[in-house]
């Protein structure tokens, strides 16, 4: 069975107060990526995670994770 | 900066709709014409052009996927990681497609006639028409909560 990726970039993002639509900015990509990353229907790649989580001043790890951990 | 993603968010609608649309009518089209073929001995240049031209012109909308006059950065925004993937999933469906209308096209040679030509009308049109159908889906989908 595929190991399903989990992500806490909606609660980190709240944490800072930013709006999708700011954190999009930030990384450089649109609010659908965002919002479809957040919704578990988009795994991103290792550079948007890279991106997504030097945005969010966390570690990837801390950002995302296998659902059997 | 949110004007930037208000406005990616508002052509990428626009493509997904368009991409549907634009689907539904190349296949509409088609059908109304097919009973006309392309009989080999009237010319049917014009008729042909033009169909080579649309199937050329929304290949090129579902590869490049707009935005061609915007800058860079809006370019990006609407090509970015997302679109993307949806644009290979829906052309791995229009791949899928146009193989199934192949073998159906084959099957079908066994009862009725079928020139080469009326093949691969077929085959090109519901491959290109199954896969803007599909990346207006995905891209409208995804965009419904953004």
């Amino acid at each position: 069975m595929p190991e399903r990726l989990l992500n806490s970039l909606k609660e980190e993002r709240t944490r800072l107060e930013l709006t999708q639509a700011e954190l999009a900015d930030r990384v450089g990509v649109s609010r659908k990526t965002i919002n479809t990353v957040e919704n578990g229907v988009f795994v991103p790649s290792t550079t948007l995670a890279l991106k997504l989580a030097r945005a969010l001043g966390c570690s990837v790890e801390a950002l995302f994770s296998l659902e059997q951990d | 900066m949110a004007n930037h993603a208000d406005l990616a968010d508002r052509i990428a609608w626009g493509r997904a709709r368009a991409a549907t649309v634009m689907a539904l009518v190349f296949v509409a089209a088609q059908i109304g014409s097919f009973p006309d073929d392309f009989p080999l001995n009237r010319p049917q240049t014009l008729h042909l052009a033009a169909w080579i031209v649309w199937a050329a012109a929304l290949l090129f909308f579902l590869a490049a996927g707009g935005g061609l006059l915007r800058g860079p950065r809006m370019r990006a925004l609407l090509n970015d990681e997302t679109t993307i993937d949806h644009r290979r999933r829906a052309m791995a469906l229009g791949f899928w497609g146009a193989i199934g209308t192949a073998a159906l096209v084959y099957g079908l040679s066994f009862y009725e006639p079928i020139s080469a030509r009326e093949g691969a009308r077929l085959i090109i049109t519901f491959g290109i028409a199954l896969a803007l159908l599909r990346f207006g889906t995905l891209e409208r989908k995804a965009l419904k909560h953004a």
